[in-house]
């Protein structure tokens, strides 16, 4: 009876369409692409200048203007860092007229680069992206100096409202949110822990990354099953026109991007990344692990006709870490860690009418971590596997009203089998989703643009879930110059993540003990044209989370059996125990001033925000802020061409060089975070029979993150000098993480002392990355 | 031009300025809060005594006992099964309290409430505690077990190693058994220099001597309806050439929780966390019951 339901759905979808393309409307459609390498440009402004009406490319460089009369008009695409493209088109009544665009990146050597004035304006780019996103190119990344190497999870936590935990890890917290409440997608695949070296860098590679789009909050109904954030990740389809190849060589890793052209049909992108401190420190020095990380993925593209488009994706990540505590001692202490990512990804995108375009997905993401510390008998074996098949059909009604319907179903197994002295762990869970969404955006004015969306979930587990979250934004154009935006919504999420600092994380579904949490967003926002290509924003939140679950530390006490082996030993099968259940809330204020174009390129952001969690058996049950929780951060992101900067002040035509120096700076000023410290300590034995010795003396801590540490600064720096000859461009590059190295302190470590009657308590500051110089080499033919 | 030369150079001389130095955190008396501290375990069939009750001290302090034993405490055990209440007195010769009468036994599988009120720096303080003593059953089963003197890293003729074990019965209801490892004879001179998993300079031994000395295991989630529940002594629990006590506790679930989380307090990222104390009102630290059972082994070159 469903089925039915739906053919009857979709057939009347098809048939008021066809009606719409027989009243005698034309229509303009079709791609955009870098005529570079024929990759699709995602959100390129299209625009009809003379009747001021457009859109932008969706994420596969497809856009239609629909219900246009017959006529003569002037056709405007835009896109930063591309010469604008220009032409007349006619069209006759009722014709749908598909055009391949291609744009001209506008840098060539010796050639003046010009910021044209018929180019989308600022305002307008700033109207069409929706609340609280940001997109961010591989140039943009490349660009930002981080630890050792370009790192995309790095380079995120210098954005307003997105902040790291420490300097020892890539994980984001957004807008108060933890991070197993961000969404990756990669190529539409979910990844579960984007992380290599024990959460140092993220797995994604920026040189095969085309396109980044960060939504921090409010957004559609396209995406759910997180409550923070989503982070889409989309990577290169290959270079359609020629061969392509990038090599990076950095004191960190060795890393290679190759694209080609498969014909006239399609093309195929790869890359291939691998650190090499196993081959060359590990052996030289014993106290560095022989450790190892090595990722690749490889996409093809198909372009099939006009109207089929295919893309089949593969990622592939593993760590692997041998441990030996002491290399001259023959039983000594060790373990084996290895650990990874894999996705797939087949993507078909059609165009079912110019007015209807399809986008299917068939995706699947496993990780896996295997553990042995054979000496202390102990096991790990953690997995987790999803099988994905999703689709959005995309019906462009008119020129102002747009709907997109969707659905999703998504079928995850995950399993953790644990081997210890006294016990067993082994949990292994299947779990499905299925959801639904209906989007429709309408503009009714050229000041105003409304979306409404609605998405309904299906999570079926040891207890079911049923949710329905609408999704609302309003965006209007108060002045020539400035915007004003609105969105809310209500997010579900039926996962978390046990978060383990040495050990990956590990993964948990709702069920009959963990409910699926749930987060109100409301967001408030103003933007602004406050001189040609810079950008202005400012957005206020307020998010509200329901049920969201922190690991509980003292779990131990908490955990009870399900059942015992033949060998009497206890075993573990449900996650009672593992976490503590609370509620909470978000609230900020986040200003973002942004220059895209010219000499000086970079972003300046200021973010205030406030986050409070009441968890049950922490801090008694009173609120308490994360450790997250950063009152005031700054990021101050300059990118300059050195050779074009007076030019740049000047007023003058920025000429682009053979030979270029780029100097970047990333300054970071977060507020303390919060930490509890110790408050007292007691005497005390841990068994009844002791005699009173050094270790009988226990801390007691102070109210739960009640202090703050010292503010955190830190200032990077990178010097790049790009030369370019006969198609070849070399750019060695400099890189000073924490150029000024302060001591930016992580945490304090204590140690009770009793000498002469005074028992005192000795305090290191365990700081954070001193200064880390890098240097590093990458090659493009 | 010159207001955003002035703008640019201001803004480099700020960052420079705050992206440099040194941050460090000093731990003050504004963390502190007074707390009784209650150590204390009833142990059916036997006396009530050693009921230490202190306070906990400030961070850098100097150490004197009569600062930090509260002599003047009021302390009283209930038997909450008929209600009456004994009141415990101080003993100095080991600074602890007990229950000097003759009409109070500690029964199974009975429940007791232990109050303490007590000034602290000119504040009254109060705290009190239940244990709900184990049922009686635990006890070792020597028949099973191998408990012996053992050459360190011993082989049985297979090649595989020599294990101590011991089998016990557990309490009915008792899932929790702490093991107490104490090295009798332990010194400098009989510490295990030439283990094979890591090197331990004397120096390091001198600072940590008692984190090798006295060693604390456990088990939880017993299955306590079997009759037969083993433990191994690893290599890892013995580092010294020396005579060993074990002590097995069948504990109650108050002792389970402080055992189990007062010393795990700090986390990986070196913050802090409570600890999970079964104390009411102004206290922290344990009031348990257990019953114990306790055998010899000896650790020899």
């Amino acid at each position: 009876m469903r089925k039915i339901r739906i053919h009857l759905f979709l057939i009347s979808f098809f048939v008021l369409t066809n009606l719409q393309a027989q009243n005698g409307e034309a229509s303009v459609s079709g791609f955009v692409f870098d005529s570079s390498n024929g990759e699709a440009l995602i959100g390129a402004n299209v625009y009809l200048t003379g009747i001021n009406r457009g859109t932008s490319s969706n994420i596969s460089g497809y856009f239609v203007i629909p219900n246009l009369s017959a006529g003569t008009f002037d056709l405007v695409v835009s896109y930063v860092g591309y010469k604008s493209f220009k032409q007349q088109i006619t069209l006759k009544p009722g014709e749908e007229k598909l055009l391949n665009i291609t744009l001209n990146p506008e840098v060539l050597v010796g050639e003046e680069v010009v910021v044209s004035a018929d180019s989308i304006r600022t305002i307008q780019k700033l109207f069409n992206k929706p609340v609280s996103k940001i997109d961010l190119s591989p140039v943009q990344l490349g660009k930002v100096p981080q630890v050792v190497e370009s790192d995309l999870l790095r380079t995120l936590q210098s954005l307003p409202g997105i902040v790291p935990v420490s300097d020892f890890s890539s994980a984001i917290y957004v807008r108060g949110g933890t991070p197993d409440q961000n969404l990756f997608l990669v190529d539409g695949t979910d990844v579960y822990n984007p992380e290599h070296a024990f959460g140092l860098f993220s797995t994604f590679n920026t040189d095969a990354i085309k396109k980044v789009e960060v939504y921090k909050g409010g957004f559609s109904a396209d995406y759910g099953g997180r409550l923070s954030s989503v982070i889409n990740i989309t990577n290169n389809d290959g270079n359609r026109n020629e061969f392509e190849g990038k090599a990076s060589l950095s004191l960190l890793s060795l890393n290679t991007t190759l694209q080609m052209p498969l014909g006239k049909f399609g093309s195929l992108s790869g890359s291939l990344r691998r650190t090499y401190i196993d081959q060359t420190l590990a052996k030289i020095i014993d106290d560095v692990p022989d450790y190892y990380f090595l990722d690749g993925n490889i996409k093809a593209f198909f372009d099939i006709d006009n109207s089929n488009k295919l893309s089949i994706s593969f990622y592939g990540g593993i760590d692997d870490l041998n441990f030996v505590l002491d290399k001259d001692r023959e039983q000594s202490l060790g373990f084996d860690y290895i650990w990874g990512n894999q996705t797939a990804s087949i993507n078909w995108r059609h165009i079912f009418t110019p007015k209807i375009f399809g986008n299917f997905w068939i995706t699947g993401s496993s990780f896996f971590s295997d553990f042995d510390f054979d000496d202390v008998e102990f096991t790990e074996e953690n997995r987790i596997r999803d099988v994905t098949l999703k689709g959005a059909i995309d019906y462009f009604f008119s020129d102002n009203w747009t709907f997109k319907f969707g659905f999703e179903e998504k079928f995850v197994s995950g399993s953790l089998k644990q081997d210890f002295i006294g016990g067993k762990v082994d949990v292994s869970k299947k779990r499905e989703l299925y959801s639904l969404y209906l989007t429709t955006n309408w503009k009714p004015s050229i000041l105003w643009d409304i979306e409404a969306g609605i998405r309904g979930d299906y999570f079926n587990s040891d207890k079911d879930y049923k949710n329905i979250d609408p999704r609302f934004s309003v965006k209007y154009r108060l002045s020539e110059t400035s915007n004003l935006k609105f969105s809310t919504g209500i997010f579900h999420q039926y996962a978390n993540r046990i978060p383990r600092l040495f050990f990956v994380s590990i993964w948990t579904s709702a069920d009959e003990y963990i409910k699926g949490s749930e987060a109100i967003h409301y967001i408030l926002g103003y933007q602004r044209e406050i001189a040609q290509n810079i950008e202005f924003e400012i957005e206020a939140y307020y998010k509200n989370y329901n049920n969201i679950y922190s690991y509980n530390p003292t779990f131990l006490a908490d955990i009870s059996a399900d059942g015992y082996s033949d060998e009497n030993e206890p075993l573990f099968n449900s996650t009672k125990g593992l976490f503590n259940r609370g509620d909470g809330n978000s609230f900020g204020v986040e200003l973002l001033i942004r220059k895209d174009i010219g000499a000086i390129t970079g972003w300046f952001a200021y973010s205030f925000a406030k986050t409070e969690y009441t968890i049950d058996r922490i801090n008694r049950g009173d609120a308490y802020p994360p450790r997250h929780d950063r009152t005031h951060a700054i990021n101050l992101v300059a990118n300059f061409d050195l050779n074009n900067l007076f030019n740049d002040f000047t007023g003058k035509p920025i000429m682009k060089s053979d030979k270029t120096w780029m100097l970047g700076f990333n300054f970071t000023y977060f507020s303390g975070q919060p930490i509890t410290l110790p408050a007292s300590v007691y005497i005390i034995n841990q068994a009844p029979d002791w005699d009173l010795n050094t270790n009988s003396v226990a801390i007691y801590p102070s109210g739960i993150n009640e202090f703050r540490l010292p503010y955190y600064a830190r200032l990077d720096f990178s010097l790049t000098y790009e030369i370019q000859y006969d198609g070849w461009t070399l750019s060695p590059y400099l890189q000073i993480f924490n150029m000024l190295n302060r001591k930016n302190v992580w945490f304090i470590e204590y140690e009770n002392e009793i000498k002469d009657g005074m028992l005192k308590q000795k305090v290191d500051n365990i700081n954070m990355f001193p200064i880390l110089p890098s240097i590093g080499v990458s090659v493009r033919f | 031009m010159l207001n955003i030369k002035k703008i640019i150079a201001g803004l480099l001389i700020s960052l420079t300025f705050y992206a440099c130095g040194e941050s460090s955190v000093e731990i003050g008396q504004n963390t502190y809060s007074p707390k009784i501290v209650i150590d204390g375990l009833l142990y059916p069939g036997k006396k009530v005594e050693n009921i230490r009750i202190t306070r906990n001290i400030p961070l850098n302090t100097q150490l004197e006992p009569e600062q930090v034993v509260l002599f003047t405490a009021d302390v009283k055990l209930q038997d909450m099964q008929d209600g009456n209440t004994y009141q415990l007195t101080f003993n100095p010769t080991n600074f602890a309290f007990e229950y000097s009468g003759n009409d109070l036994d500690i029964g199974h599988d009975k429940s007791y409430k232990l109050s303490v009120s007590a000034y602290i720096d000119g504040k009254l303080l109060q705290a009190s505690s239940i244990t709900k003593t184990p049922k009686p059953g635990f006890e070792i089963n020597d028949s099973e077990s191998y408990i012996d003197s053992v050459k360190y890293q011993q082989k049985d003729n297979d090649g595989s190693d020599k294990r101590l074990f011991v089998k016990f019965v557990p309490s009915p209801g008792t899932e929790y058994y702490a093991i107490s490892i104490v090295a009798l004879d332990a010194s400098l001179d009989n510490f295990i220099y030439d283990n094979p998993y890591f090197e331990i300079k004397i120096d390091d031994l001198e600072k940590d001597f008692d984190g090798y000395k006295y060693q604390f295991k456990w088990l939880q989630n017993v299955n306590y309806s079997s009759q037969d529940i083993e433990y191994q002594v690893e290599w890892l629990d013995v580092w010294f050439y020396s005579k060993y006590r074990m002590i097995i506790y069948a504990a109650d679930d108050n002792y389970r929780l402080f055992a189990q989380t007062h010393k795990n307090v700090q986390e990986f990222d070196g913050n802090f966390h409570e600890p999970r104390m079964n104390i009411e009102g102004d206290g922290i630290g344990v009031f348990g019951s257990a019953i114990t059972d306790t055998v010899y082994f000896k650790v020899i070159k």
